[in-house]
Formats: structure tokens, C-alpha cells, sequence
């Protein structure tokens, strides 16, 4: 079934966006996460898949660190995908210069064969594969009024892993990020994540071992009651994991930042994932006289992300420091349009 | 009634109906209404104005330029009497240019601008400052000739009932209101002193320039084609856009399919009919460039120092680097004339560019481009001012611009065409078309003479081939095909019982519809024989009729 997306949601969503574009929070996550991944990359400059957020706060960040560069007037190798036509117009004025392309559509409709629009999802699958891609989604991954047993989101995620798959694409940035509530989750979604991490205690010693260790658990239910947040990391990013498998790719590094909304009245919290992923490349066997099958246990990964310390930014602890920190910086990229700047009258 | 032998004077007035029709717009066009607002930016010593047009969504319009502003007291002389400028004909201003203070000549001296954003607008603000104060003025401007409709549940302007405006036209009054301003001051900060600027909001567009601007009036006729947006990255790549769409819809035209022309892309036009329009740089290709053919006219452009960006398009004069290659082996061919006197002290410039054997793409630039102070009159003129020969498809094979002073008194109050009952514009005339009568035209004909078209030669070799082979064999061909035969590119030719086959996988075979129409009468005429093909059936008519033509005419 088609994700449908109303005006109503679009125009939430754009609050929304809007609000991230400005937050210091958000820009902490851009100054640290995604630029220490992207750096890992090693490529300079990248080609960069990115969602609808006007003031496209990150296409102008990366370029100020060097990574996208500006020939022409247009930020070169960078492709946008923007949900409707007005999202496309805000998407172009407030940047400071154009991008290599720009798409009207939903990027999880554009992905799979929902979409009617032959001509983008074209444009769109003959630009791919690219170096990072970055999923900043400002809604869930399977809502729970979601009934189809895999959410167009995760849909658009394994069809991306298979297109940067067919094009030879063999190690590139992921960034997923998403609302992370876990009573806004469809619950056979989330019967699903209690299933792989009961799973993982059961056949994986590793993981057992480490669950106990960090978040004195042994049982997923329990997990899911006790620690809802964690035991939601920790479950999403197995199923993630999963995608990774049928194309050979596999994790050369993972983290996960919090991003805390709590000086509103409900409590919102945003999940920002970062995956380095790579070629599986079979290991080399010891003895010569290994004739097994090489597998990649990609999955198994899951292990590294049994953690407490993930970095958590909180509005209500770390807005005030990161105001100061980045408010000329968030300032500048916002002021970077191709409009002639022009004072404001004062109140 | 005359009531006594006593001459009665009698005030000629203009009816109220008069203006209420000028004051709801006297422009063309979206872009001729644009173009006005980008003149008032130059005449105001911008060297940038950009225009934000919020496309695909045309929510609001946003012209935004670094000019001297406007004061709040010469504002008020605009609103209160739309046509009064303090603008002179001839005026200059200076402008603060990257490096040194310059002269400009300004462009406009009617003072219509509001005109342009009312035939564009229903509900305008506008703010302005100017230099060396903290104080400048917002405007809200609410133009009564609109009504405001909910389509979708969107706010939009329509025009109000010519019926109902005209309830409006019966008052007698010295002056004719056509909506209301909200004039207020206001302050910035201490910082901004030395600035100064004005922004345009056009906060309510009309529904009918959106329809326009997004290319939806031909829904009814074409709807396939009614919500088609193309993205495009750069100026240079819609300038490709708008050829490559004539390519495709010549090319289409042999599956016999009915497509829309170039104007499909009416976004595109609209950009490309500011670029065309503006005092704008050419583009940094190198025939533009130090030490070229067109160094001097492209120094003029640079000299006025002012930029368009719309959209983040960055506006440039619309000349492709594609437009200056060769073409069927051929490069195109520069005429100029520089600084030379048409009427009086009234001087004018001129390039002409041919282009041998090959038609100007887009077509659009077919013609000629006349500029008063850079900025055009107009689009380009296919008939080239009214050229008194017929010259055939030689015009399509040209392009060019001039540039005059002293057309502005000729000029129409749209700036978009000439009164052409003007003594300035008949002798400029006069003295364009003696250049077309001896210099391009005469150039024209012995070029051809000399060196023959590559695609006639093109033609000709397949003819002789086929002449060769038809010597050879007796039996007549009833059927000419054109085919792609695989695997066999170097066989021109394959005769196959009364079926002749042209192999199009041969590149020298490869023709366009013209090429093949003209062999196929050529065949037909020198045998004297009836031949059909599977995509000329609709023209063995016609080669019939010219057939019986040339005998009648032989006979007599």
C-alpha cells in the first residue's frame, strides 16, 4: 500500500524541519556525527542524497566543509528529493545556489513502483549510486496505523541498498534518522524487534552476555518494558542489519545519537543512525584446508550497539551551550540564499 | 448643441474606461510586467536585482535589488499619480559599481512600475531605504480591480467582472483610483545606515499569470503536457533545454505524432525571455571574450555591471557555447558594424551571425534583437524589422542584436515594440536593411554559391548511387524503404525484388524528413516512375501535382 502523506501532515512536517534547521541541537549532530562519517569516507567532494529540509541546512554545512563543491552556480552531485510543489520552491529559494537535481515526490514512493512519476523515479534511479545518503526523516519508521508488513520507510531502505548494490557502489555513508517513540510504532513491528533480539539472546553468547552486562537483562520482553528506548535501538538496528545481508554489504562502523525534545509539553525523541558500510569481504581462512561457506554475518553486528553512552542532547540541559556554540554558525548558513539580503525594519 | 457663431473650446479628456483598462496592465507578458520592475532596479543603480518566483508554486513573488531606494516623498508622488517620474529621458545616475563609481543612463522616465506589479499582484508590500538614514518606508499596496477567490482552499486574485468594474467608471474624477496603499516609516538598525535597497512583495498573484507562468492554459487541447516541470540546475542547461525540445518534437515528427512546440516549457521561457530582455553580461564562452569578433559588444554589457538572478538562475545573454559550433562543417560567420551614425548624432552597433547550411536553434532567436541602453525592445524580429525582400529560409539562418541610442521617443510605453511611424525608427530601419541589402545578403548568396550545402552533397552522392544501380537492373522499383540493416553498415544500398532499401545504418544515409522528401522526388521525377514508401504515401500527391505541373509548364 502506498504511504499517504495529507497537506495536513506536509505542513507538520514542515514545522517541523523548520524547527530542525534552526535547532543547535540538530546542528551538534551535523558538526559531529555526520561530518566525522563523512570524513571517514575519504572522498572529497561526494555525491549526496538528501531529503526535503528547507534551508537544506546540511547540503550548505557540507559544502562549507568542503565536501560538496559549487561549479556553475549549483552544488554539484547533489540530489534532493522534495515532497510537493511548494516544498520544491522553498527548497530552491533558500539556497544559495542550485542543486544538480531536484525531485518532486516522496523519496519512499519514488523507490518502490508506487510512484506514479515514470519521468522522476527514472531521473532518480539513473543518479544513484551515491557516497552519502541521508535519510533524515522527521516522522516514524513504521507508524502504528502502518499495515503492510515492511513500512514504505524501510521499503525505500532496502530498495536504495539494491540500487547502490546493482551500480558497484562498494562503501558509502548511510544516515537514518527518525522518531523514535516507541507507542508511536506499529506493534507487530515492534513484536518483530522483540522476536530478533530474543532471538540473538538465545543463539548469539555474545549478545546474551553483553545485554546482561549493560542493561542487566536477559529477556527481551522485560528489555522492551524496562528500557523501551534501548531495547528499540538496539531491536531496529538488527532489522536494519538484516537489509544489508542479501546485497553482500557489510557494517565497517555504527553510532547513534539521541536528540531529545523536552522543553515542550510532549516529550519527543529523534534517533540520528550513522552506518559506514562496506563490501563484505570474506575473510581470509586460517587453515587451507577450510572448505566452508564464507558468510557474512553482518547481523551479528548488533553486538557493538549494546551500549549506554550513545551521545544524548537534551533541549532542556544542552540548548543554552549549544546556542552559544553554533548560532553564528546556523546564522550564516541560513542567511546563504540567492536573494539579495536585505535589513529587516526593526519592531 | 452650438448655440451661437462664438468657437466653443472643449476639453479633450481620456474616458475613465481608458484607464481602468492601462492600469490593469499593459504589458505582454509576466516577463514584460518583470521586465518593467527590473528596469526601475537599473534606473535605481542596482548592480543586482534577484527575483524569487516561489515556481512551481508562484505563492509569492519576491524582486528584491541593491539600487539607491526610493524616499518616502518620491514614493508618494508614485502612488498619488502613477505615470509621474521624476525621471528624465537621457537622465544618467551614478552607480556603485565593484570598483569604481560609474555613470548609467537610465532606461525608464514614465513611471508605470506599479502598473507592472498591479497586472501581476493583488496585494503587494513594498520597503525601501535609502542610503545615509536609519528611516525608510513599507508600503501595502491593495490593487481593487482583483477579487479574491479560495481555489483548494488557497487565497488567489482573479480579475473582477469587466461589468462590475465598470459600475466603477461612471465618476468624473481628475484622478483615477485603481486600489489603496498603507504607507507607513520605519526604522533599522544604526548598522544599516549606509544601506540601501528595495524589496518588492507581490504576496497575492493573479490566477491567470500562474496559469501562465506554469504553462496550464492549453490543459483543455494538450493534457498531457499540463503539469510537466523540468528541473534544471543551471541557466546554461534550460538554454539546452528549450534547443534539445525542438530536436525532439523534429525528430517526433516521422513517427507522425502530434507533440506541443518549444513553448511547452513555459517556465523556461519565462527565464529566457528576462535574459533576452535584461542589461545583462554574455556568457563567459570564449566568442564573447578578450580579443574575439565580439570583444566590444560584450565589454558594453560587462560595463553596466548588473546581474539577474532569478531563482537562483544566474541570467547571462542566451547564447550556448552549442550555438558557436560547427555545424554540418561549418562555423558561423560574424557581420558587425560598430558606433556608426543612423539619424543625426543617433548611433547604432550591430552583429549579425549566419550560420551556413543549418537553421539558428532555439528558434526563437530567428531574427533580430533591437536594444535601446541594453535593455530590448522586444523579442527577436523574424522578419528583420520588416525587410522589404524575400530572402526564403535564409532569415532562419540568422541572428543577431543591435544597439541604438535615440529609439526611445519611438518606443511604444510597453518598451515591447516600436511606433513605427517615427522618424527615428525609418531611418534606423533604413539603415539596418541597407546593411542586410549589401553586406549580409550578397555575402550569403556567394558563400552558397562557392561552397555547397554538405546536406545537398549528401543528398546528391545517395541520388547518383542509386542512379548506378537502377542502370544496372532493368526491373523497376514500386517501393522505397528506408531500413536499418543490421550488421551491414558499410551497404549503402539493397535492392530486394521491386523493393529498394536504404540502409540507415550507414551513416552517410542517415537523412532528415527534408533530405528524404527531396529524393524521393528526385527519383520519382528523373524516372518518371510512381514510388511509394511506407512513410511518403501522404506526399505521392504531391509529387504527382508537381509532376503534371513541370510537363504543363514544359508544353508551354
Amino acid at each position: 500500500m502506498k504511504s499517504k502523506i495529507t497537506n495536513q501532515n506536509y505542513g507538520l512536517m514542515r514545522n517541523v524541519d523548520h524547527l530542525m534547521a534552526q535547532c543547535p541541537l540538530k546542528h551538534e549532530i551535523r558538526t559531529t556525527l555526520w561530518k566525522s562519517y563523512i570524513q571517514g569516507l575519504g572522498a572529497k567532494p561526494i555525491k549526496y542524497l538528501t531529503l526535503y529540509s528547507p534551508p537544506l541546512m546540511d547540503v550548505k554545512f557540507l559544502h562549507k566543509m568542503g565536501f560538496i563543491s559549487v561549479t556553475n552556480s549549483k552544488y554539484d552531485n547533489v540530489v534532493g528529493v522534495s515532497l510537493d510543489e511548494k516544498a520544491v520552491a522553498d527548497t530552491n529559494s533558500q539556497t544559495e545556489h542550485r542543486l544538480e537535481l531536484l525531485l518532486e515526490g516522496d523519496i519512499n514512493s519514488l523507490l518502490s513502483n508506487a510512484d506514479k512519476s515514470i519521468e522522476n523515479k527514472k531521473k532518480l534511479f539513473e543518479s544513484f549510486p551515491f557516497d552519502v545518503i541521508n535519510l533524515d526523516y522527521t516522522d516514524t519508521l513504521h507508524a502504528s496505523n502502518k499495515t503492510e508488513e515492511l513500512s514504505p520507510h524501510f521499503s525505500a531502505i532496502e530498495n536504495l541498498l539494491r540500487l547502490q548494490y546493482k551500480k558497484n557502489k562498494d562503501e558509502f555513508i548511510l544516515f537514518i534518522t527518525a522518531y523514535a517513540k516507541v507507542d508511536l510504532y506499529n506493534k507487530y513491528f515492534l513484536g518483530d524487534l522483540v522476536k530478533f533480539v530474543k532471538e540473538n539472546i538465545s543463539h548469539t553468547p555474545n549478545f546474551s552476555s553483553k545485554l546482561n552486562s549493560t542493561f542487566k537483562t536477559k529477556d527481551a520482553n522485560e528489555f522492551k518494558k524496562a528500557d523501551p528506548n534501548n531495547f528499540f535501538l538496539i531491536g531496529l538496528i538488527k532489522f536494519i542489519l538484516r537489509f544489508l545481508k542479501p546485497f553482500n554489504y557489510d557494517i565497517k562502523s555504527g553510532e547513534a545519537n539521541w536528540l531529545i525534545r523536552n522543553r515542550q509539553p510532549y516529550e519527543s525523541r529523534l534517533l540520528h543512525l550513522a552506518f559506514h558500510i562496506q563490501k563484505y569481504v570474506p575473510a581470509v581462512p586460517k587453515k587451507r584446508t577450510y572448505v566452508g561457506k564464507n558468510v557474512n554475518f553482518v547481523e551479528h553486528k548488533s553486538v557493538r550497539f549494546i551500549r549506554n553512552n550513545f551521545l544524548t542532547l537534551e533541549e532542556k540541559k544542552d540548548y543554552d551551550r549549544l546556542f552559544k556554540l553554533h548560532q553564528n554558525e546556523i546564522n550564516e548558513l541560513n542567511s546563504m540564499t540567492f536573494e539579495l539580503r536585505t535589513p529587516a525594519p526593526k519592531e | 448643441m452650438i448655440s451661437s457663431n462664438k468657437p466653443e473650446i472643449i476639453p479633450i479628456e481620456v474616458s475613465s474606461r481608458i484607464l481602468r483598462h492601462i492600469s490593469r496592465g499593459i504589458y505582454r507578458s509576466p516577463a514584460g510586467a518583470l521586465k518593467e520592475l527590473i528596469s526601475n532596479s537599473y534606473d535605481a543603480g542596482a548592480t543586482k536585482v534577484t527575483i524569487n518566483t516561489n515556481y512551481p508554486s508562484l505563492d509569492t513573488i519576491i524582486i528584491t535589488d541593491d539600487g539607491n531606494g526610493i524616499s518616502e516623498k518620491s514614493f508618494r508622488k508614485i502612488i498619488s499619480q502613477i505615470g509621474f517620474s521624476d525621471k528624465k529621458l537621457g537622465e544618467t545616475i551614478t552607480v556603485k559599481g565593484d570598483r569604481k563609481e560609474f555613470e548609467r543612463q537610465i532606461i525608464g522616465h514614465y513611471g508605470i512600475g506599479l502598473l507592472a506589479i498591479g497586472q501581476l499582484t493583488k496585494e503587494a508590500i513594498i520597503i525601501s531605504k535609502t542610503e545615509g538614514t536609519l528611516e525608510g518606508f513599507k508600503a501595502d499596496i491593495d490593487f481593487e480591480q482583483f477579487e479574491i477567490v479560495q481555489k483548494n482552499k488557497i487565497k488567489t486574485a482573479v480579475i473582477k467582472d469587466e461589468a462590475e468594474l465598470e459600475k466603477l467608471d461612471s465618476s468624473q474624477k481628475a484622478k483615477f483610483p485603481i486600489g489603496e496603499c498603507t504607507l507607513q516609516r520605519v526604522r533599522f538598525d544604526k548598522t544599516e545606515k549606509e544601506t540601501s535597497f528595495t524589496k518588492i512583495e507581490l504576496t497575492l498573484i493573479r490566477e491567470d499569470i500562474k496559469r501562465v507562468i506554469k504553462g496550464e492554459q492549453p490543459t483543455k487541447l494538450f493534457p498531457e503536457i499540463s503539469k510537466q516541470h523540468v528541473y534544471s540546475a543551471n541557466f546554461e542547461e534550460i538554454l539546452k533545454l528549450l534547443r534539445e525540445k525542438e530536436k525532439k518534437t523534429a525528430d517526433t515528427k516521422i513517427k507522425n505524432q502530434r507533440i506541443p512546440r518549444l513553448k511547452e516549457y513555459f517556465y523556461e521561457m519565462l527565464l529566457w525571455e528576462l535574459a533576452t530582455y535584461s542589461p545583462v553580461a554574455y556568457p563567459g564562452i570564449k566568442e564573447f571574450e578578450t580579443d574575439s569578433e565580439l570583444e566590444s559588444f560584450s565589454k558594453e554589457a560587462t560595463k553596466l555591471e548588473f546581474d539577474v538572478v532569478v531563482d537562483g538562475f544566474i541570467l547571462k545573454k542566451p547564447y550556448e557555447k552549442y550555438f558557436w559550433s560547427s555545424k554540418k562543417g561549418y562555423k558561423p560567420i560574424v557581420f558587425k558594424w560598430l558606433n556608426e551614425k543612423y539619424y543625426k548624432n543617433n548611433t547604432a552597433s550591430a552583429f549579425i551571425v549566419y550560420q551556413p547550411g543549418t537553421m539558428i536553434r532555439p528558434k526563437i532567436m530567428q531574427g533580430v534583437l533591437v536594444r535601446e541602453r541594453g535593455v530590448s525592445v522586444g523579442l527577436y524580429d523574424g522578419t528583420f524589422l520588416n525587410y522589404p525582400f524575400n530572402e526564403g529560409t535564409k532569415f532562419n539562418s540568422l541572428t543577431g542584436e543591435i544597439f541604438a541610442q535615440g529609439l526611445s521617443g519611438a518606443m511604444n510605453i510597453d518598451r515591447d515594440s516600436f511606433n513605427q511611424a517615427s522618424t527615428e525608427y525609418l531611418e534606423f530601419t533604413d539603415w539596418f536593411h541597407n546593411k542586410l541589402y549589401k553586406v549580409v545578403f550578397p555575402f550569403i548568396k556567394k558563400y552558397q554559391q562557392k561552397k555547397e550545402s554538405p546536406s545537398r552533397t549528401k543528398n546528391q552522392e545517395l541520388l547518383l548511387k542509386i542512379f548506378e544501380l537502377l542502370s544496372k537492373d532493368k526491373q523497376k522499383i514500386r517501393k522505397l524503404e528506408f531500413q536499418e540493416l543490421k550488421g551491414e553498415d558499410k551497404k549503402r544500398l539493397k535492392k530486394s525484388g521491386n523493393k529498394l532499401i536504404i540502409n540507415t545504418k550507414h551513416k552517410e544515409n542517415r537523412l532528415n524528413i527534408t533530405q528524404r522528401e527531396k529524393l524521393l522526388l528526385a527519383i520519382s521525377l528523373i524516372t518518371g516512375e510512381y514510388i511509394t514508401t511506407e512513410i511518403f504515401d501522404d506526399v505521392s500527391d504531391e509529387i504527382e501535382n508537381y509532376k503534371s505541373k513541370l510537363r504543363s509548364d514544359a508544353k508551354r
